[in-house]
C-alpha cells in the first residue's frame, strides 16, 4: 500500500495535466457558451473530452508502473532460466519512461498526422522499461534503449514521405541512427571490457580504459559536448515526433541508464575517475549548451542546445557522489524531459517541420505561450518546477564546490536568454483562417489537439514546485540502494 | 584434435578476411547482400568451433533475418541508382562523388587488416585468433562508418561493428544469459529494419522528384549541419503555403 501511494506521488506530475487540461477546457467552454457562437459551443465538449482521451494511455502506463512497483524490492523472481531483479533505480527509470512516453503519445495522438508517433512512443518507452526491469544485465538495458533509438530513427525517416511537407527527415534519421547506434555499440564493448576487468583484474584491460570506453559510448548516445553532433541536426531537421522521442525520451532515459550502470558496476562507480568525468561532462554540457543556445540561429537549433545544457546539472548531480545529489539529478531529469518535450514540440509547431504544419490563430498563441512558460520553467527560476527539481542538485554541488553551483545557475540564465531571444523572432505568422459565420474581430478560441497537450505539458512542467518534497523523498529512498554513494 | 581446431580457425579467418574485404568494396547489391550473409555465416561457424552450437544457431538465424529485411530496400535503391538520373546517386552519397571510393576502400581494408594483426598481438583481450576476428570486423566497420560516402555502406559498417562487438562480448563474458543473447539479436534485427526504412525513405524521395539538395556530412569537416539549407526552407514554406 505504501509503495502504491509513494508511486502515486511520483506520478502526480504526470497525471496532474489531465486535471489542468480539463479545467482549462471547461473554462473555454464557458467562455464560448457566453459568447453564443454555435460552432464554438459544438466544439466545446470535444475540447473537454480530447485531453481525457489523450491521457488514457498515460493512466494505463502509470497503472503498469504501479504494477511493476509492486514487485518485491531487489527480489529474484525465477521465470524459467531468467532472473528478474527489479531495483529501485529501475523502477524510477520505468516511471520516467512511461511518463515521457505518455506525453509524446498524447501529443502524437492529438496531431492530425496519423498515429505513427503515438505508436512509436509506446514501443520506445516499453522497450526502455523492459530493458530496465528485465534482469541485472546491463546489456539488456542497453538493448532496450538501442531499440528505442532505432524506432525513433524510423519515425524520423518516415516523416514527410507522403510528399505533403518538408522532405529532410531522412537526413536527421541517418545522422541520429548512425551516431546514437555507434554510441550504444561502443557502450556494449565497454560492458565487455568491464566484464574482463572483473574476471581478470590487473590484466591488459585497466579500469581507466573501461571507464573511458563507457564514457565515449554514453557521450555519443546522450549527445554530450563535444560528441553532440546529432542533437542540433535532430532538433532542427527531423519531424516533431522524432525530435521529441530522441530528445525528450531516449536521451534522458540513457542518462537514467547511466545511474543503473553505475549501480550495477560498483567497481567503476566508486572510481574517482568516473566522478571527474561526470563533472567534466556536466560542465562541458552547461557551457557548450549555453553558448550554442545564445548563438544566432533558428529556434529549433537553440532548443537543441538547450537540451544539451539541461543535461549538465543532471550529470553534475550524479557526479557529486552523494545521495541527495543523485536524487536531485533524477528529479531534475524527469523535469528536464517534460520541458524539452514542450520546447521541441512548440518550436517544431512554430517553425514547421516535415510532419508538422504551422498552426494559426489561437492555437499559435497557445503554443507560443507554452514555449515561453516551459523555457522559464526549465531555467530553474523559482517558484516554477525547475527550481524544485534543481534545488537538491544545487545543494549537493554547493557543499562540494560553490563554483559548480554558480556555473549551473549562470548557464541556465544564459540558455533562458537565448531561448527568449529566439522566441522574440517568431517565424512569420500565417493569416487566421476565417471561420464560417464569424462577423467581427473577436479572437477565435479554436485550439488544436496538439496545442492542448502542449499547454497541459507546460502545466506539468510548472507544477512540480507544488509538491517537491515527497517526490524528492522518493528519489532519495531509491538512491539508498546505490552503495557507492556517500550517505547524505 | 587441437591441431584440427587451429586449422579450422585459420581457414575461417582467411574466409572472413576475404568476404569482409569484398563487402567493403562491392557496389553491386547481390554481392553486398551475399557477402553480408557470409560474414554472419562464417561468424556462426566460428562460434560453433570456439563457443556453443546454440550461439552459432542464434547468429545464423539473426544474420539470415537481417539479409531478408535488407534485401527489398537494397534492391530498390540499387535499381534506381542503376537507372540513375543522378538524383539517387546524389541522395545516397552523403558527401560528394564516390568515384574514388572503391580503390580507397580497398587500400583502407588492407591497412585495417595490418592494424588488426598488430592490435591482436599487442592487446590480446580474448583468445589469439578470435582477437583478430573481432578487431578486423570492428575496425572495418568503423572505417566504413567514418569514411564512406554512401548511406548503404554506412549501414553495413554499423552492422559489421555490431557483429564485432557481439563476438567480443560472447567470448569475453563468462556467463551469458538467454536475455542478453536474445537482446543482442533483437537489436541487430531492428537495426536492419531501421536501415531498410531509411533506405526506402531515400528511395521514395528520389521517386517523388524532389530537387536533390546538398547532403550534410557526418564528419566535423565541411559546412555546419545544424542549419536548414535552401531546399529545406523551400519545403517548409511550401508546406506552410499549402496549409494556408
Amino acid at each position: 500500500m505504501a509503495t502504491t501511494v509513494s508511486l502515486g506521488v511520483i506520478a502526480l506530475p504526470v497525471v496532474s495535466p489531465l486535471v489542468a487540461a480539463a479545467i482549462l477546457a471547461l473554462a473555454m467552454a464557458l467562455v464560448h457558451g457566453r459568447g453564443g457562437s454555435d460552432g464554438a459551443v459544438r466544439r466545446a465538449p470535444w475540447a473537454l473530452v480530447l485531453p481525457v482521451i489523450n491521457w488514457l494511455p498515460a493512466l494505463a502506463m502509470v497503472g503498469a508502473a504501479v504494477a511493476v512497483a509492486r514487485l518485491p524490492d531487489a527480489a529474484a523472481i525465477p521465470i524459467g532460466s531468467w532472473s528478474l531483479g527489479v531495483g529501485a533505480v529501475a523502477r524510477v527509470q520505468s516511471v520516467f519512461a512511461f511518463g515521457a512516453g505518455a506525453f509524446i503519445a498524447a501529443l502524437g495522438a492529438a496531431s492530425d498526422r496519423g498515429p505513427a508517433t503515438a505508436i512509436a512512443a509506446v514501443i520506445a518507452s516499453s522497450s526502455i522499461v523492459i530493458g530496465a526491469v528485465a534482469g541485472d544485465d546491463a546489456r539488456v538495458g542497453a538493448a532496450g534503449i538501442h531499440v528505442a533509438v532505432l524506432v525513433t530513427a524510423m519515425v524520423m525517416a518516415t516523416a514527410g514521405t507522403d510528399g505533403t511537407a518538408g522532405r529532410s527527415g531522412w537526413r536527421a534519421a541517418t545522422t541520429y541512427l548512425t551516431l546514437a547506434s555507434l554510441g550504444l555499440v561502443i557502450l556494449l564493448a565497454g560492458f565487455s571490457l568491464a566484464d574482463i576487468l572483473r574476471i581478470s583484474p590487473g590484466g591488459l584491460v585497466t579500469e581507466a580504459f573501461a571507464i573511458a570506453v563507457l564514457a565515449v559510448g554514453f557521450a555519443l548516445a546522450i549527445g554530450l559536448v563535444p560528441l553532440h553532433f546529432w542533437v542540433p541536426v535532430v532538433s532542427l531537421r527531423s519531424g516533431e515526433g522524432g525530435a521529441m522521442l530522441a530528445l525528450g525520451l531516449v536521451a534522458p532515459a540513457t542518462v537514467g541508464f547511466l545511474v543503473q550502470v553505475l549501480s550495477g558496476l560498483p567497481q567503476l562507480g566508486s572510481e574517482v575517475l568516473t566522478a571527474r568525468l561526470l563533472v567534466i561532462g556536466g560542465l562541458l554540457g552547461c557551457a557548450g549548451g549555453a553558448i550554442g543556445a545564445v548563438a544566432p540561429g533558428r529556434l529549433g537549433r537553440r532548443v537543441g542546445y538547450a537540451v544539451i545544457a539541461g543535461l549538465g546539472p543532471v550529470l553534475l548531480g550524479i557526479g557529486s557522489g552523494t545521495r541527495i545529489g543523485v536524487a536531485g539529478a533524477l528529479v531534475a531529469l524527469a523535469h528536464h524531459a517534460t520541458c524539452m518535450i514542450v520546447l521541441v514540440g512548440s518550436a517544431a509547431a512554430l517553425e514547421g517541420r516535415p510532419d508538422r504544419q504551422r498552426p494559426a490563430g489561437a492555437s499559435r498563441r497557445a503554443v507560443q505561450m507554452a514555449f515561453v512558460l516551459a523555457a522559464i520553467a526549465s531555467s530553474g527560476i523559482p517558484p516554477l518546477g525547475g527550481f524544485a527539481a534543481r534545488w537538491a542538485v544545487m545543494q549537493a554541488l554547493s557543499l562540494a564546490d560553490w563554483r559548480l553551483a554558480m556555473a549551473v545557475g549562470v548557464s541556465s540564465l544564459v540558455v533562458l536568454a537565448g531561448l527568449l531571444v529566439g522566441a522574440s523572432r517568431w517565424p512569420g505568422d500565417r493569416p487566421e483562417t476565417p471561420v464560417e459565420g464569424d462577423l467581427g474581430s473577436r479572437p477565435q478560441w479554436k485550439l488544436s489537439g496538439s496545442a492542448w497537450v502542449l499547454l497541459a505539458s507546460t502545466v506539468a512542467a510548472c507544477a512540480l514546485s507544488v509538491l517537491p518534497s515527497p517526490v524528492l523523498d522518493q528519489a532519495h529512498r531509491a538512491t539508498a540502494q546505490l552503495t557507492y554513494l556517500r550517505p547524505f | 584434435m587441437g591441431h584440427v581446431r587451429v586449422l579450422n580457425e585459420f581457414v575461417l579467418l582467411v574466409l572472413l578476411v576475404v568476404v569482409a574485404s569484398l563487402l567493403s568494396v562491392s557496389v553491386e547489391w547481390h554481392v553486398a547482400l551475399a557477402c553480408l550473409w557470409l560474414v554472419y555465416g562464417i561468424a556462426s561457424t566460428w562460434l560453433a568451433v570456439v563457443a556453443t552450437p546454440e550461439l552459432a544457431g542464434a547468429k545464423l538465424v539473426t544474420g539470415s533475418t537481417v539479409c531478408v529485411l535488407l534485401a527489398p530496400s537494397l534492391r530498390a535503391l540499387s535499381a534506381e541508382r542503376a537507372r540513375s538520373t543522378g538524383r539517387v546517386r546524389r541522395l545516397v552519397d552523403t558527401a560528394g562523388s564516390t568515384a574514388v571510393d572503391e580503390p580507397f576502400m580497398l587500400v583502407g581494408a588492407i591497412l585495417v587488416a595490418a592494424a588488426s594483426i598488430a592490435l591482436s598481438q599487442a592487446f590480446p583481450i580474448v583468445g589469439s585468433a578470435t582477437n583478430f576476428a573481432w578487431y578486423w570486423l570492428g575496425l572495418l566497420g568503423l572505417l566504413l562508418i567514418m569514411l564512406s560516402r554512401d548511406l548503404v555502406r554506412v549501414g553495413i559498417g554499423l552492422l559489421l561493428l555490431l557483429n564485432a562487438v557481439d563476438l567480443l562480448d560472447t567470448l569475453a563474458a563468462s556467463h551469458q544469459g538467454v536475455g542478453a543473447i536474445g537482446a543482442r539479436s533483437v537489436v541487430t534485427i531492428v537495426l536492419a529494419l531501421a536501415l531498410g526504412v531509411v533506405w526506402t525513405a531515400v528511395h521514395a524521395r528520389a521517386v517523388t522528384g524532389a530537387p536533390p539538395p546538398p547532403v550534410p556530412t557526418l564528419s566535423l569537416i565541411g559546412r555546419p549541419v545544424g542549419d536548414l539549407d535552401q531546399s529545406d526552407q523551400q519545403a517548409v514554406d511550401e508546406a506552410a503555403s499549402q496549409a494556408g
